[in-house]
């Protein structure tokens, strides 16, 4: 009895090890199916974790802390994707150019597999980057009354990042002929405080930045039209930064009341003048027309001002202050308590935060591995 | 004497039933076995369809990621085919390494501090080199006419000193470089639905290298099309994802879904797999 108990006991033991086999098989072929799966979830991850990290960095992008930065400079940050480490390298590799590079690594091996991918994204300023050799540039007459202030000093608005040290003491004032300032000298500073420039038009940051007023006003994110007024805030009552053509940025950099703004930087054109009646920005204003600017109106970057600007009681420009369009000329009249104060950092942060700094297209983006 | 006739009948009549019993035993064991196997198969068989499907995607995936932006390099496209400009390669040059038709730039991606250079292929004779003016934002073209190793003098790109050095015809670069910039090497290429020799379908790809087109490769394979139809894999869609037509701009071709169907062997279940494929923002 013991013995054929055991013959049939030895068939379904035969019996469970083949289905078993099969079962290891189907376990197998699961397993590899699985781990391709994995390798194709982890290679879309860390190629999107790259993608990704480049966007970041160009989304966080701020002119302040970009604009000055020294051909060769290496900036290096990392940042944690879903499934994904990314390390970005930022790099100012020719004058108008950056380059944004991402190296992604997943977060675990697939196998023994690390999976790694990189891509990067090339930037290009559309304009040259100007160094201001004075305060104000004008073509035409300069007019300061009271206390109007003027400064050749390098000066960056309170609380930006600018990585460069200040740049020399530069003129207040430059003018085709020092004959036509007048007023209130005792208020402009700078070496020489109001410099004769000939060929102010034809030579140096003025002519640079009317060589540049095509591209500024074909990149203009902001357009207005002829005789208007207003007073620019800037407005994150979204929790964001909300863009319109009356947020022009925040350059106070303030804890609160538009602080996402501080990044925002505009290139505003307006078709014939301009009058700000108060309020802040930051960028770049290519005004047609004449600028008025009163009621404390504040602005940081690059004031183009083609027939000329008048700058009431409190008004304020920090970067470049130019007048006159090459073929015309054109003054600037100062009031009492005005000031335009000279700033390398404003006036490379209006181009280099702005649209003017674009991807290169096509082929701006690409994967690397 | 012992009588032994009545236990020797029972031995025989188990003998029977224990020999029943082992061949159900075994013809279910069988059974099992014959349909893990066929399963087993059919998996297997399935996946390499899927493997074949998803190599196709990604290979073409990889060309329209690394294509330029806004559809600019997309030069011609139906339904069952696409040209388009494929990248051979993108890649900084050498700081003032630039000048008459000698152009050199990063050889690798990870030699420098920055990584600088992806080559997809081998740089050959007669592909488009495109060098940006920083200045204007205009890509030159020139014709390549010969490639091969250089160094490079450039501490963020290659301090391992590699470089590959492109040989252009003349005239050459207008004026010589000063400082890095963007080059991209590139050659017109056609994804296509192809018929093979054994007349199934085939997702191919071929060249045009030295002015003439290369025999179609095959990239992912057999396919099927709906029904009896010849596949037809390329959808174009606008930024919306919207169907675009034949005529529309090739501008406003925001993305490419890509449909690739098989049936693995000896299955009557056609496996597919589809992507879509944002092309990278233009201006």
């Amino acid at each position: 009895m013991v013995a054929r108990r055991g013959v049939t006991l030895l068939l379904v033991l035969v019996a469970l090890a083949v289905v078993g086999a099969a079962g290891v098989a189907l376990v197998a072929m699961a397993a590899s199916l699985d781990e391709d799966a994995g390798a194709a979830l982890a290679d879309a991850q860390t190629r999107g974790a790259a993608d990704a990290a480049i966007w970041r960095a160009w989304r966080a992008w701020d002119g302040a802390a970009r604009g000055l930065d020294a051909v060769d400079r290496l900036v290096t940050g990392s940042d944690t994707l879903d499934g994904a480490i990314a390390v970005t390298r930022v790099a100012r590799i020719a004058p108008r150019l950056w380059w944004i590079a991402a190296t992604a690594r997943a977060a675990r091996p697939v196998g023994t597999r690390t999976v790694e991918h990189g891509g990067a994204l090339a930037l290009r300023l559309a304009v040259d980057p100007v160094d201001p050799d004075a305060a104000v540039l004008a073509t035409g007459r300069v007019t300061l009354s009271g206390f109007a202030t003027v400064s050749g000093d390098d000066r960056s608005p309170d609380a930006w990042p600018c990585a460069a040290a200040p740049g020399a003491l530069v003129a207040g004032i430059a003018v085709a002929d020092s004959s036509q300032v007048s007023g209130a000298p005792g208020r402009v500073t700078g070496a020489p405080a109001v410099e004769h420039r000939p060929s102010i038009a034809t030579d140096g940051a003025l002519a640079k930045l009317l060589r540049g007023r095509p591209a500024m006003t074909a990149l203009a994110d902001i357009t207005l039209s002829g005789g208007m007024s207003l007073a620019p805030a800037p407005d994150d009552s979204a929790g964001a930064c909300v863009p319109s053509q009356f947020n022009w940025g925040d350059p106070r950099r303030s804890a609160s009341g538009g602080a996402r703004c501080i990044s925002r930087f505009v290139v505003v054109h307006a078709r014939g003048d301009l009058r700000l009646t108060g309020g802040l920005g930051q960028g770049v204003l290519v005004v047609d027309g004449v600028l008025h600017m009163e009621g404390g109106a504040t602005f940081a970057g690059i004031v183009i001002a083609r027939r000329g600007a008048n700058l009431d009681a409190a008004s304020s420009i920090r970067g470049v202050l130019a007048a006159g369009d090459g073929s015309t000329t054109a003054g600037v009249r100062m009031g009492d308590g005005a000031t335009v104060v000279r700033s390398r950092c404003a006036t490379a942060a209006a181009i280099t935060g702005s649209a003017l700094l674009q991807p290169v297209t096509p082929g701006g983006w690409l994967s690397l591995w | 004497m012992p009588r032994l006739t009545g236990r020797a009948g029972i031995a025989a009549i188990e003998l029977v039933y224990g020999l029943a019993l082992a061949a159900i035993v075994g013809a279910a064991a069988l059974s099992v076995l014959v349909r893990h196997q066929r399963a087993a198969f059919a998996i297997s068989a399935s996946a390499s369809a899927r493997s074949q499907l998803r190599q196709g995607i990604a290979a073409l995936s990889a060309e329209l990621l690394a294509a330029g932006g806004g559809g600019a390099d997309l030069l011609a496209r139906s339904d069952t085919a696409v040209e388009l400009l494929v990248t051979v390669g993108i890649a900084l040059s050498c700081a003032d390494a630039a000048s008459g038709t000698v152009l050199d730039v990063a050889a690798r991606a990870r030699d420098g501090l920055l990584p600088a250079a992806t080559w997809l292929r081998f740089p050959t004779p007669g592909d488009t080199v495109l060098v940006l003016d920083p200045t204007r934002g205009e890509w030159h073209g020139h014709r390549l006419a010969a490639s091969a190793p250089a160094p490079c003098a450039d501490s963020l790109l290659a301090p391992r000193r590699s470089a590959v050095r492109l040989i252009l015809e003349p005239p050459g670069l207008p004026a010589p470089l000063t400082g890095r910039t963007v080059v991209r090497v590139a050659r017109r290429a056609r994804w296509s639905v192809y018929r093979a020799a054994d007349r199934t379908w085939s997702l191919g790809e071929r060249e045009e290298t030295v002015g003439k087109w290369s025999a179609t490769q095959p990239v992912a394979g057999p396919m099927v099309g709906v029904g009896a139809a010849r596949p037809s894999p390329f959808r174009f869609l606008d930024a919306r994802g919207a169907a675009l037509d034949d005529l529309a701009p090739r501008d406003s071709v925001a993305a490419i879904a890509i449909t690739l169907r098989a049936r693995a062997a000896g299955a009557a279940a056609v496996d597919s797999v589809r992507a879509v494929i944002a092309i990278r923002p233009g201006p």
